[in-house]
Parts: structure tokens; C-alpha cells; sequence
């Protein structure tokens, strides 16, 4: 894969201090872009969540304990994305326009390399039919298309959203959206104001002041795949441990 | 010369026709088709089309009543938004509140009403017959007891459907009840001033430092957007936040200072931080000499405090001395607030912490000035109104018909405490409540009554706001046939017109609020407010807040009468200084081990969840459920446990089975067990009713059962 400069790079600065792990993102997140509940008994690792929030600790105790949540979505990589190479079915898409890394449903036939690829955790298989209580259909949101059983599935930066902004921009003659039209659902919903997103390309913007700043680090920053979810946090084991060790595993996030 | 085909010849014609095409288009394409058939799932929901509206309520899902924008196409709310600006919660909606709407639809809704047969088992009747049998239970508890032998047990007091219970009741010689909620404690802060006390607020935005003893401060406690305001804003700006918790919750965590109590010691250290305040004069001198009527003489307050030096308060609740002098001076440099919290699953805490922790507000000279704890104006009320009492001041076995409002509560009550207050042989319940609720698994009967967002009612007054505010849940789904409203129960029973609608009582009160002429009205749509004045018929008030609107008082000067340290309550006057016959932390942690079960803030166990909610449990565990019970690997140790281990934790009523979660932020010879969700809250088709923490606690003596003397035993499969 070769580096593409994007016209417009969306991305997200999440401030780990400001985050208290109240979980409204999650619960946003699922609401906005339809994500099926899986059945009762389900391993925790089946979840479909396409931002999680992690519960990590210094593992020390009182007064010396602290702890940190850890918001994880896909960090949608600017370079070598590793879940585009893998995919034998083109289903991975990046964006050239905005950088978005996108799932296409349709085309993915479950096989999973891309999960297997990515070091952030951050894809999710459909192991069910996605089901909603009867009746219930009627409230999902209707810009999105739910998945089906046997796909892969992701963080798309809320792409309904993006469409609905475009569209209402080209409704009224604009080639270009304002960055107050578009927003992710997560970044709305998070009540202590810990998650910034916006274009990264746009120095002038709030998410590129604070992901330029000294406290901004990416996850896993080593391994060079340039992700676009920035992190601020002034706690250095948090630091150290986002960005040196592995991430923790699905379904262990009380350690 | 001949053309021959030799065997290996064509082995290779093959073989290199199957590598050629690998590395084609072609087998990719097919692959890329035969994808396309796993489009054909066996199901597919219709997702909603139509017309797009964009309306304005509040959420009735907790006493925040956070302002809602909600997205409808053809009629279905299908998302549901903050109000950025709204003067309470400032844009704020919880993961609840977001997702509120699926309550509608939830598979526990109770669709006919139940009645508990003479066999025991639980069979659908028509809604004639239920109301029938409701009326013929209320004149046999008329007849057959006296004052409080019919109450009400009203899940969101204060609201204009409460004084339509209490006119009801009134009428019966019945008794109001006030359902437990985050604050409830306020009121034993006006029981200790002399005399009549108006509606109390805590101005926890203009305090300097907050003293919460287990509130869930920044949790989402009071308007929903308090608690997300004292971590947005800068540290010049926010009060400073003490956490007095045993339990290692977000609030804890995220605390300026987390004082890690010992379990059930909050009395000695609130009377602990009163020695200091007292022998080293840091109380408001002026106000003190004025009004307290109980600092001197014999018995009196000072002398009680005397008895909790530093040092035997740190022998105690096992925080060292010279923190709890830090934490005593850091109060006394500016107005304060004090929240004794009510946790959701925990419950509040008990008589003598509460009144020792407001003795502190009224020492500080908090009560009655800008930052501490604040008088709301009232709207004035008509009419003959029966007595509002809390459950613990219910006598055991008086009640002979309890009727139970279906608002959502925000926290949960052990079933024991409920049924003591019964009649032994003659006591019912009836259940108004739309959904199977594991506190009224007991009910005698239930009826049906609407969701939160089906019916019209007022959002309620937050713990934190300085001034009284009105506003309505406007509904955004229709209300199914099966349900009814609970005052329309009421006037069936009644067979008489001397219950109002809920309508009629909310166009009374926004009537009144005009004829009043105080105050602003905040308009959503514009993100503004405009003063009452500027409304100049009542029709258009109503039809601000028919919009979504919230009309704001404006706040009172409020002198702080003559009051007493101790309380009026002789029991509780007594009990205050027992609190010092408790052991010492290294006592303690020879004894066996203690439960103490909590609820999450937005999720309080009861009742039932939107299935999303489950994102944070159970599929992440972000949030441990009643299935976990968290413990210090020390004591885990002591015990044989090691993470992921099962076991049972007994206590004399009963025992749950949990999984073993290490956490080193624990006190000693704690385990804390979440009141839910249980199994089947979120909906799932195969629940398995489980015991809960609250089954366990037996409530004997204080309607306290935040600690619990428990077993820790090993499970053997």
C-alpha cells in the first residue's frame, strides 16, 4: 500500500483524564449505526462494540491505585492499514478523500483475516443473526443498514452521518461540508467532553491543536500504521502502557 | 511425427491451469458472489421510513429530567439527542436516557393485568376485573384498620401527580410514602431545622468543596450534566471534590481526594471532622451562637464531638489523622456541600450518619447561602393533602393495601423491607408498574401502566438545582391500549370525579407558575430563555412546555432558621455516640467478611434495561453485574479464591452464587456485589431469575443495608 494524502484526514483526539468510563459512547454508538445486542451467554469477547471502552489499572493498591478507561475504537491507520492487505475480498476500503477506513458488508465473506491482523482489537464478527426485540425495529436508525451474520464489522466515523452531511451540503450547492455538520456519535453522546473529532488536516481545528500537542500519543505507535485516534493523558503508566505493550485482550478489562 | 498426451504432461496442463487461475480475477469474483448469498439471512428488519420530525420533552427516567431532542421518522423516535444550553442538564443524556425509547417494546412489559390466585400461581385478568378487586381490597383495609392502613408508595415524590395521590389519600385517612432517591436525605436536613422548612437544594456548582459520603457525584447525581461540569471545568473553577467511600466506584476514582472508609463508619468521621471544626473554631461563630439550640450543655453537641478526637476516629474508619484535619480545614474555607448519597443498589445511609453529616453544613454555616444548601420558592398547592412520610417511619405491619406507582424509582429496596411494613395475614400489593420488577415479584396484583416516554408527567426537580423548575415529559411514542395511566386507576376505584387527569393537574400547576409571574422559560428550539413576563396568556406557557420548554424560578434569599446539631429524633440523639463502640479497622479484618451491595447510577438493578445496555455489561464488562463480586487479592488469598473462582457468599436469609474478581483497590475483608442488572434485564428470552444482594440483607433495625455480616464459602461443583 502506498501513502495517500488525503484532501480532508478525520480523526479523533480522546482524552483519557476526562474519560470516566460511564459507557455512553458505546451505548451511542450502537444506537446511531444499529448494532445488534448478541445473545445472553455469549463470551465477552463476542460483543459487537464498536468503540469499547477498556477498564485498566495500575494494579497497585490504596492510595497508590489508579485507574484508567480506555475508549478503543478502529483506529483507522494512515499507512500500511493492516486490515486492507489482508482482505482477500477488497472489503476494506480507505477513503482517499478523508481517510476513512470502511467496511463494506457485502462484499466480506467472513473470513476473518482482517481481525486476525489488526493490533487494536477493534473488528468485530457477526457469530448471530442480529436480532432486536419485536417491534423494536421501528426505532433503529434508518440511515444505517444493519449487517448480517457472518461479517465483519467496524468503527466507519459514523458513515451515515458523513453521508446525511453530504447530501444536505449538496442540497444547497456546497462541494464541501462545514465541520460543525458532521459529528460522530460517540464524540456527541461523551458527557465529560473527552472525545474531539474532526479533520486532522485542518491545523486550524480544535482535533489537530490538541493531537499536535505534547500529551497526544497514538496506540502502538511503533508498529507504524499512523492511526488517527490520538490519546491525551498526562498519567505516564497509562502512556507507557498504551504505547509499549500489547493491548489487552477482549474480556479482560478487570485486571 | 505423432501428438502424444503422456500422463505427466497432463498433470501439468492441470496443475498449471489451477495455479494460472489462482492468481486470476476469476476465482476472487466468484468468491466475491457467493458472498453476496450471505445477504440472505434469515432475517431482516424494516427499517422505519417516512416522514423526519425533530420534537422537544424530558427524559422521566431518573430525577436528572435531562432535556431530550428526539429525531422521529413516521412517527418512531429513532434517536434520541442532549439539548445543548438546557439550563439543567446542559446537553447532557445519559447511556439510559439514550437509549429510553426501547423500554416500550421491552420484552418483560407487563401487556394485561395479573393477579395472584389462591393456588399461588399468577393468572391474566381483564383491567374491570382487576379494578374491582382493588376497590373491594381498599374498603376491606378501610374497614379493618386505621390512620396509614392504605399507602402509596410513590417511586418520584414531588411531583403534581403526588398531590394528586396525597388529595387521594387524604380522603382514606391514608399515608403518602416517598420512594427512595438520591435525595431523600435533604429531608433530614429539614428535620433538624425548628420549624417549618421549605424545599431544600444543594448549590453544588457555586461550592467550594464538596463532602460526599458515597454520592455519585460524578456519576451523573442530581442534573445530568453536574457531574460532567465538575470534571470539564478548570481546576481554578471546580469545587474540590472529597469522596468518603468504601467502595472503589468511578466517582471514587476520579475524586480530588478519595478517603477509603472503613465500612459503616461514615458517623464517626463526620462527627470526627466536627471535633476539629469545633476545638479548633472553625465553625461560623454568628450563626452558631444564634441559632443552634443544642451546642452546649449536657448531652449537648459539643460535647459529643469531644468524644471523636483525630486519633480515635483514624482507629476506626482507618483514615489517618492528619487527613481528616486536611479534609476539616479545607471545609471551613468556604460554603460547602454535603451529600450523604443514597447509592442505587446500597441504599442510604443510616439515621445518625445522616444527621451527623448535615450537622456539618449547619456548623459551616452552609444552609442558606450560595454554594451550601439552598431554599426553593414553592408554588402554592390547594386542597387537603395526606402525610408524606418515608418508608422507614412507616410502623411494621400497618399497611393493609400498599399501592406501588410505576415511576421508575433510580433505586432499589430489599424485598424484606417491603413486606415488614405489610399486615401480616390481611397486607396486598398492587403494582402499578409496567414491567416485571424483581421488587415486586410478590405484588398481589399488578396493572399495567405506561412507559416513561408514553405518558405525560413532569420531569422533577434535580438535588442539585438552586430554584424549582417545571418541566414535562411530552410523550414521543403512543401508549399501547393495555396500559393505563395510574390516576386513571385511581378515579375507576374512586367512582367518582375527585381524581383530577394528569393533564388537568399539570395545567394547574403551569397555570399557577404564570399567574406567578417569576421567572424564565427555557425554549429548545432557539437554545434561549425568555422571561414569564413575556408570556402573556397561560395558553402560551403551556404550549412552551407542550414544546419541551423548562421554566426556571428565580432563587430566594433564605435565612437559616434556629436548628439543633443532633436532631429532633431522641433515637437517633442516642445513637450518635454508640457509633464509637465500633471496632477498629485491624479488628476488623479478623472478623469475617462483609457484603456491600451498590447499584450503578443509571442501571439500578430492579428493573428492566434496554437490551443495548447489555454493550456495557455483559458483553465488555465495563460494568460488573450481580454475577460478579469484586474482593482484595489479599483477603481473596485468606480465603482460597483466585480470579474467575466461583463462590457463595451466605448471610442469615440466603445465598448468591458469584464469580471472583480481584481488584487490589478494595478494602480488606470487603466484597462488593452489584444489585443488578440481573439476568433477565435486558430482555433476553432465556432469563434465569437469580437471587440478587438484595435478597440477602434482613433490614432489622435502621432500614440500613449498605453492610451486610456475610460468608464467603467455596462452590463445589
Amino acid at each position: 500500500m502506498t501513502k495517500t494524502t488525503p484532501k480532508k484526514r478525520y480523526g479523533m483526539v480522546i482524552d483519557i483524564d476526562r474519560c470516566d468510563g460511564c459507557g455512553a459512547c458505546m451505548v451511542a454508538c450502537s444506537l446511531e449505526n444499529n448494532v445488534s445486542v448478541v445473545p445472553a451467554g455469549a463470551a465477552p469477547h463476542r460483543g459487537l462494540t464498536w468503540i469499547r471502552v477498556y477498564s485498566v489499572t495500575n494494579k497497585k493498591e490504596y492510595p497508590d491505585s489508579d485507574t484508567a478507561y480506555l475508549p478503543v475504537s478502529c483506529q483507522h491507520c494512515g499507512n500500511e492499514t493492516p486490515c486492507v492487505g489482508v482482505c482477500p475480498q477488497s472489503a476494506v476500503d480507505v477513503d482517499p478523500k478523508n481517510g476513512i477506513v470502511s467496511q463494506i458488508p457485502e462484499r466480506c465473506m467472513g473470513c476473518r483475516y482482517c481481525m486476525v491482523a489488526c493490533p487494536y482489537h477493534a473488528r468485530y464478527f457477526n457469530w448471530w443473526d442480529p436480532e432486536w426485540p419485536e417491534g423494536t425495529e421501528h426505532l433503529l436508525n434508518p440511515g444505517v443498514t444493519p449487517r448480517m451474520r457472518g461479517v465483519v464489522e467496524k468503527c466507519n466515523f459514523c458513515h451515515g452521518r458523513h453521508h446525511a452531511a453530504q447530501e444536505r451540503a449538496a442540497s444547497e450547492g456546497r462541494s464541501e461540508i462545514e465541520p460543525n455538520e458532521y459529528q460522530t456519535a460517540c464524540a456527541e453522546a461523551c458527557p465529560n467532553g473527552a472525545i474531539t473529532f474532526g479533520d486532522l488536516a485542518d491545523k486550524n481545528s480544535e482535533v489537530a491543536k490538541l493531537a499536535a500537542g505534547p500529551e497526544s500519543f497514538q496506540l502502538l505507535k511503533s508498529l507504524g500504521t499512523e492511526p488517527k485516534i490520538y490519546y491525551l493523558t498526562q498519567r505516564g503508566w497509562v502512556r507507557d502502557m498504551a504505547t509499549r505493550t500489547p493491548l489487552i485482550s477482549k474480556g479482560q478489562s478487570h485486571d | 511425427m505423432g501428438f502424444s498426451v503422456k500422463r505427466r504432461d497432463f498433470l501439468g496442463l492441470v496443475g498449471g491451469g489451477a495455479i494460472g487461475a489462482a492468481l486470476s480475477p476469476a476465482p476472487w469474483k466468484g468468491l466475491d458472489d457467493i458472498a453476496i448469498w450471505t445477504q440472505n439471512w434469515s432475517w431482516k428488519p424494516r427499517l422505519p421510513r417516512g416522514p423526519v420530525e425533530v420534537a422537544f420533552t424530558h427524559c422521566g427516567l431518573c430525577p436528572a429530567g435531562c432535556g431530550l431532542k428526539v429525531r422521529s421518522v413516521g412517527g418512531n423516535p429513532v434517536s434520541i439527542h442532549g439539548v445543548p444550553g438546557h439550563p439543567s442538564s446542559t446537553g447532557f443524556v445519559c447511556a439510559l436516557g439514550l437509549a429510553g425509547r426501547y423500554f416500550s417494546y421491552h420484552p418483560s412489559r407487563i401487556v394485561e393485568p395479573t393477579i395472584v390466585g389462591t393456588s399461588g400461581q399468577r393468572r391474566g385478568i381483564s383491567r374491570k376485573a382487576a379494578v374491582r378487586q382493588l376497590g373491594d381490597w381498599l374498603d376491606k383495609a378501610r374497614s379493618g384498620g386505621g390512620h396509614g392502613s392504605v399507602a402509596i408508595l410513590d417511586n418520584h415524590p414531588g411531583r403534581v401527580r403526588s398531590l394528586a395521590y396525597r388529595g387521594w389519600l387524604a380522603t382514606l385517612d391514608g399515608v403518602h410514602i416517598k420512594g427512595l432517591r438520591e435525595d431523600t436525605p435533604i429531608n433530614r436536613l429539614r428535620t433538624m431545622l425548628d420549624g417549618p422548612a421549605p424545599e431544600l437544594g444543594l448549590d453544588i456548582a457555586r461550592a467550594r468543596t464538596v463532602l460526599s459520603f458515597g454520592a455519585p457525584v460524578l456519576e451523573g447525581l442530581g442534573s445530568g450534566g453536574a457531574g460532567a461540569h465538575l470534571r470539564g471545568r478548570s481546576d481554578t473553577e471546580k469545587p474540590y471534590i472529597v469522596q468518603i467511600e468504601t467502595r472503589p466506584s468511578r466517582t471514587a476514582r476520579g475524586a480530588d481526594l478519595w478517603l477509603r472508609i472503613a465500612p459503616g463508619t461514615e458517623t464517626v468521621l463526620a462527627l470526627g471532622l466536627a471535633n476539629i471544626l469545633v476545638s479548633e473554631g472553625l465553625y461560623d461563630k454568628e450563626i452558631i451562637a444564634q441559632q443552634a439550640l443544642d451546642l452546649d450543655g449536657p448531652g449537648g453537641y459539643r460535647e459529643l464531638v469531644a468524644r471523636f478526637s483525630p486519633k480515635q476516629v483514624s482507629r476506626i474508619t482507618g483514615i489517618d489523622a492528619a487527613t481528616i484535619k486536611k479534609v476539616a480545614r479545607r471545609f471551613a474555607s468556604g460554603p460547602a456541600v454535603v451529600i450523604p448519597g443514597v447509592d442505587p443498589g446500597g441504599g442510604p445511609l443510616s439515621a445518625e450518619a445522616q444527621t451527623a453529616a448535615f450537622s456539618l453544613s449547619l456548623l459551616n454555616g452552609d444552609v442558606g447561602r450560595p454554594g451550601g444548601v439552598v431554599a426553593r420558592r414553592a408554588i402554592p398547592q390547594e386542597g387537603q393533602l395526606a402525610d408524606t412520610v418515608e418508608l422507614a417511619d412507616v410502623p411494621d405491619g400497618s399497611i393493609r393495601l400498599l399501592i406501588v406507582d410505576g415511576a421508575a424509582g433510580g433505586c432499589a429496596m430489599p424485598t424484606s423491607l417491603l413486606k415488614r411494613k405489610l399486615n401480616p395475614s390481611e397486607g396486598r400489593v398492587v403494582s402499578l408498574s409496567p414491567f416485571e420488577r424483581s421488587a415486586l415479584h410478590g405484588a398481589d396484583l399488578v396493572i399495567p401502566s405506561t412507559t416513561p416516554f408514553e405518558n405525560i408527567d413532569e420531569a422533577g426537580v434535580p438535588i442539585d438545582a438552586p430554584v424549582d423548575s417545571m418541566g414535562l415529559t411530552v410523550p414521543s411514542m403512543r401508549a399501547p391500549d393495555y396500559s393505563v395511566d395510574s390516576l386513571s386507576v385511581l378515579s375507576m376505584v374512586a367512582k367518582s370525579s375527585v381524581v383530577p387527569t394528569i393533564t388537568e393537574l399539570l395545567r394547574g400547576r403551569s397555570d399557577r407558575i404564570h399567574a406567578g409571574g417569576r421567572g424564565s422559560v427555557f425554549d429548545p428550539s432557539k437554545g434561549e430563555s425568555v422571561p414569564l413576563t413575556e408570556f402573556q396568556t397561560n395558553g402560551d406557557l403551556w404550549r412552551a412546555l407542550m414544546g419541551g420548554g423548562l421554566w426556571t424560578d428565580t432563587s430566594a434569599a433564605f435565612t437559616c432558621p434556629p436548628f439543633r446539631l443532633m436532631g429532633a429524633n431522641a433515637a437517633i440523639r442516642d445513637r450518635l455516640p454508640q457509633a464509637l463502640e465500633q471496632p477498629s479497622t485491624a479488628d476488623r479484618q479478623a472478623r469475617e467478611i462483609v457484603l456491600m451491595p451498590f447499584g450503578w447510577r443509571d442501571a439500578p438493578g430492579d428493573g428492566p434495561l434496554p437490551p443495548v445496555m447489555a454493550k456495557l455489561f455483559r458483553e465488555t464488562r465495563l460494568r460488573l453485574d450481580s454475577r460478579f463480586a469484586t474482593i482484595c487479592p489479599k483477603t481473596a488469598g485468606e480465603l482460597g479464591f483466585a480470579q474467575g473462582d466461583k463462590a457463595s457468599i451466605k448471610t442469615s436469609l440466603g445465598s448468591i452464587t458469584v464469580e471472583v474478581v480481584l481488584d487490589p483497590a478494595v478494602v480488606d475483608g470487603v466484597v462488593h456485589v452489584a444489585v443488578g442488572p440481573s439476568t433477565e434485564a435486558f430482555g433476553d428470552a432465556s432469563p434465569g431469575k437469580g437471587d440478587q444482594p438484595l435478597d440477602l440483607p434482613s433490614c432489622k433495625n435502621d432500614d440500613c443495608w449498605r453492610v451486610i455480616p456475610a460468608k464467603m464459602l467455596e462452590v463445589v461443583s
